[in-house]
């Protein structure tokens, strides 16, 4: 189901995502995108000159378009790698970067910050990952840097059509100097499951409670299914990172927040797990207001929020942290707990 | 439209038969009170749409032939890009717009390729201005039983098609899109061309047009109907709910900032309380629908209780 409001006969009206793929000409018999276009037979193709034109067109509905999302192949000019935002987690690493080569993502949170974010829902790939590797060769010459790969888009989701993260992980094979994060909500890690992963790939999955997940993910997988794939990464040697981000409001919050720890650490194993970040949900004000107007019956903002330093979060932010955070310490050492 | 109106060249009886039970009719009643606006080029590619639509001349519009019932409002705009566009700004900017409202440009086309078989519609995808270059992208959200293709509009009627780089080519789609996408999304907006000729430069018979429009109504009636059901937004408060609202309003003689606080917070619970669709949330507040306050404060007071309430 992608929108819970909207009935189910509206729903039956759109056509099914990825109807249409939309490919600069430019890139046309790139090996990415002859494979993307032999997986999706059926799409409608249509030939474009600047991944602008489609994507950045003015008064796009995004909310409308994600009921239908369309590709967008492209390839990527320039900034290949952004500076980190303060706002997330750099887990004490000094040189901290993220990178996208895929823009938007299929899964339909209600308080991703990529609501607004884009000027259209549609799905951007940039096929040329050859050219973000140069990029980070080039940055990589004479530092270590922290490089997250998912943060404005589900990498690992998107694999099978891609096979970015498998390429991924044999680029940090050979290049000792980047350490990559690829975060995900999937339940997909079997799709690379049969690859060598060197120790500078973190493998992190976004876990909720199985209430939030219901309520404020639509289109994510379940929490069942997000620790099994957690399960066979740990049984593969992997040490996981565990991102308890966004805490959400949510009815008998301290119940459900405590039973969803408990049911992680029951069948996940403490030493599997590299570390875990917690973090409340938390927005800019101005990123919040652009969202609001666009969802107005989202339920992430029908509760009180405190405004601090043009930050947006819950009234009861830290109460909320504190809960989590006491429940992790149960299973792991502090050191573990950002 | 790939060339003027006039010479009798091909030969075909159009019949004007009992319109087909309309769709978009039923959707709409259904549903909304949002509108359709459509528009052509010439009054002969309108005709049927008038005749199976049943729409009535709007005497009061002295610029254009408008055309229109409850639910649809058509434009003849004359043939030519710059003419679409003038004509589709003339009558959106005489309407109140919602984001719900569509536009449809109906029309015929030439194609260049002879797999664009005669009489086919087709729902289009891309539009490139000839002149300028510049292309443009309606969005294809809602299943349709059209084929897709590309147009490409010309400033002046298209005779071969050697330079044609589009399977399809027209004189409207890029005056009709830019026009329209300056008030409306790209989901709002339409273009369904009926091919008509392979640029043999012939001039069409005015019954054949009509034949070519007519035989493709049925399916983009239909298709109408689809568009017009899918964008509407879910209210937060149900009408028996803002009704009851305006009178807790009204007695207890709030500001307009109480007001605005009052309903914001009236749907935010509702939200909270995860029951949208129910009139049961809201019921506290019938105590307070009918009382009439005497002064400011005695408002205010019940004010902050009823928003007390709320916060819960």
């Amino acid at each position: 189901m992608k929108e819970k409001n909207c009935s189910g006969k509206l729903l039956e009206n759109y056509l099914n995502s990825f109807s249409h793929i939309y490919i600069e000409k430019e890139i046309l018999g790139h090996e990415v995108t002859e494979q993307i276009l032999k997986r999706l037979p059926k799409a409608q193709r249509v030939l474009i000159n600047n991944y602008r034109d489609i994507f950045n067109r003015p008064r796009q509905n995004y909310i409308i378009q994600k009921r239908s999302q369309k590709l967008i192949l492209a390839k990527k000019k320039f900034d290949f790698i952004y500076p980190g935002s303060g706002l997330c987690e750099n887990f004490g690493e000094e040189h901290f970067y993220y990178s996208s080569s895929i823009m938007n993502c299929f899964y339909e949170c209600e308080y991703c910050y990529l609501q607004g974010m884009y000027p259209s829902g549609n799905i951007v790939i940039f096929v040329n990952l050859e050219d973000y590797f140069s990029a980070v060769d080039e940055l990589t010459r004479d530092k270590k840097i922290y490089l997250c790969l998912s943060y404005e888009s589900d990498l690992l989701a998107f694999e099978n059509l891609t096979g970015f993260t498998g390429r991924w992980i044999h680029y940090a094979r050979n290049n000792a100097n980047v350490l990559v994060e690829i975060r995900t909500k999937s339940a997909n890690f079997n799709a690379v499951a049969d690859k060598e992963i060197p120790r500078n790939v973190i493998f992190a999955w976004t876990l909720s409670p199985q209430e939030v997940i219901q309520n404020y993910e639509a289109g994510a997988p379940s929490l069942e299914a997000r620790l099994n794939s957690i399960r066979q990464a740990i049984a593969k040697g992997l040490k996981v990172r565990l991102s308890l981000e966004p805490l959400i409001m949510i009815d008998d919050l301290e119940t459900v927040y405590k039973n969803f720890i408990h049911s992680i650490f029951a069948v996940i194993p403490p030493e599997g797990i590299r570390d875990v970040n917690i973090g409340v949900f938390r927005m800019s004000r101005e990123h919040m207001k652009r969202i609001s107007k666009l969802k107005k019956n989202s339920k992430v903002f029908a509760y009180e929020m405190n405004c601090v330093d043009g930050n947006v979060s819950y009234k009861q932010e830290r109460e909320m942290k504190q809960i989590v955070y006491n429940e992790v310490i149960k299973y792991l050492e502090k050191d573990k707990v950002y | 439209m790939t060339g003027d109106m006039g010479t009798v060249l091909l030969s075909h009886n159009y019949v004007t038969e009992e319109p087909s039970p309309c769709h978009l009719s039923i959707a709409k009643n259904e549903r909304t009170t949002n509108m359709l606006y459509i528009a052509t080029a010439l009054y002969i590619e309108a005709k049927p749409v008038i005749e199976y639509f049943k729409l009535k001349r709007n005497n009061e519009d002295h610029y254009f032939q408008v055309f229109h019932n409850d639910i649809i409002a058509l434009i003849i705009t004359g043939v030519g890009k710059v003419n679409s566009a003038i004509g589709v700004s003339h009558i959106l900017s005489q309407h109140t717009l919602k984001e719900e409202d569509c536009i449809v440009n109906i029309g015929i086309c030439g194609a260049g390729t002879e797999d664009a078989g005669i009489g086919r519609a087709y729902l289009i995808n891309k539009i490139t201005d000839h002149e300028t270059g510049r292309d443009f992208y309606p969005d294809v959200l809602m299943r349709h039983p059209f084929e897709e293709a590309d147009i490409e509009t010309y400033a002046s009627p298209v005779t071969t098609e050697s330079n044609l780089s589009a399977k399809l080519c027209d004189m409207e789609s890029s005056g009709f899109y830019q026009a329209a996408s300056k008030f409306f999304s790209p989901h709002q907006i339409y273009m369904i061309k009926i091919v008509s000729d392979r640029l043999e430069g012939e001039r069409l018979k005015e019954d054949f047009i009509l034949e070519l429009i007519h035989n493709n109504l049925e399916a983009i009636d239909k298709f109408l109907a689809v568009i017009a059901e899918s964008f509407q937004k879910e209210e937060i408060l149900q009408a028996d709910e803002r009704r009851m609202i305006a009178g807790v309003i009204q007695g207890l003689r709030l500001t307009e900032a109480q007001k605005n606080q009052l309903v914001k917070a009236c749907e935010n619970y509702k939200i909270r309380k995860d029951k949208t669709n129910s009139v049961n949330v809201l019921d506290f507040l019938k105590e307070y629908e009918n009382l009439r306050v005497k002064t400011k404060d005695e408002g205010k007071k019940l004010f902050r209780q009823i928003i007390g309430k709320l916060s819960e």
